[in-house]
């Protein structure tokens, strides 16, 4: 089924309170799904001990600086 | 307002965006090699456990107030960058791009980039400096890129300035991981 352009599709836990429409989700999937994957990468070098540490500054950084991206 | 919303006049311009993404590194290196060696000073009578104890201590508390544990305000700058120096091929953008890359004059919602900087004093090497820095510029630059290859600017802007600032709590779950690495390694 299509989703509806203005309908929230995304419910995150009470405390967060975030309905997320679907405009949204195309806006903030990139960053997101950067983040994701730069974490999962540094996730797995650390587990196999593998990858220089300035792997883990890069994704704490891009995080942070993603964290920001509603501010000027 | 944005950043994006405020290039959003000059952004669908190529060479706009290659000078707002340049500004954005140079401002951030340059910002994440200064820490370093205003750091290198600071921790030179420190042990490195005492070192890694400080932002270990800053980070929780830091965490804490992202997830409405406590509260107290953050030390920022708060200042706009002026609009104008969008105004300028390239160089305004660029300049732009270079004070918003410092991460020092703007509004911040969130502690985390706080908890990079304190970390950077006190742990990072010069190439991590350099990693953490080009990072930050990175993720700015996706915000602005995002932006920018969007056709809806009303609903991106809608999405940047009202629905990330609520994820905070997302991204604060999503640093968790490499801040432990960076302090425990």
């Amino acid at each position: 089924m299509r989703q509806h352009p203005d309908r929230p599709v995304l419910h995150l836990s009470d405390s967060y309170l975030v309905m997320v429409n679907s405009a949204t989700l195309r806006v903030l999937a990139p960053g997101v799904s950067l983040i994701i994957l730069a974490e999962a990468a540094a996730i797995a070098a650390w587990t196999f001990d593998a990858g220089p540490s300035g792997f883990a500054w890069m994704v704490a950084a891009l995080v942070a600086g993603f964290s920001l991206s509603g501010s000027v | 307002m944005n950043s994006a919303w405020m290039l959003s006049s000059s952004v669908r311009r190529g060479s706009d965006i290659s000078g707002f993404v340049v500004g954005l590194f140079l401002g951030s290196i340059a910002t994440a090699l200064g820490l370093v060696l205003a750091g290198s000073l600071i921790r030179a009578p420190l042990p490195p456990l005492v070192a890694s104890s400080i932002v270990a201590g800053a980070a929780l508390v830091l965490l804490l107030r992202e997830f409405g544990v406590i509260s107290f305000p953050l030390i920022q700058n708060a200042r706009l960058v002026p609009q104008f120096v969008t105004g300028i091929p390239f160089w305004g953008p660029a300049q732009f791009g270079m004070e918003m890359g410092t991460g020092m004059r703007t509004y911040s919602p969130t502690g985390l980039p706080h908890i990079v900087a304190l970390a950077i004093v006190f742990l990072a090497s010069w190439p991590e400096a350099l990693a953490a820095g080009a990072g930050f510029a990175l993720a700015r630059a996706v915000m602005v890129l995002s932006f920018a290859a969007t056709r809806e600017k009303a609903e991106a802007d809608t999405a940047f300035y009202t629905d990330l600032p609520r994820l905070t709590q997302v991204f604060a779950t999503l640093f968790v991981p490499p801040i432990v690495f960076l302090v425990v390694a």
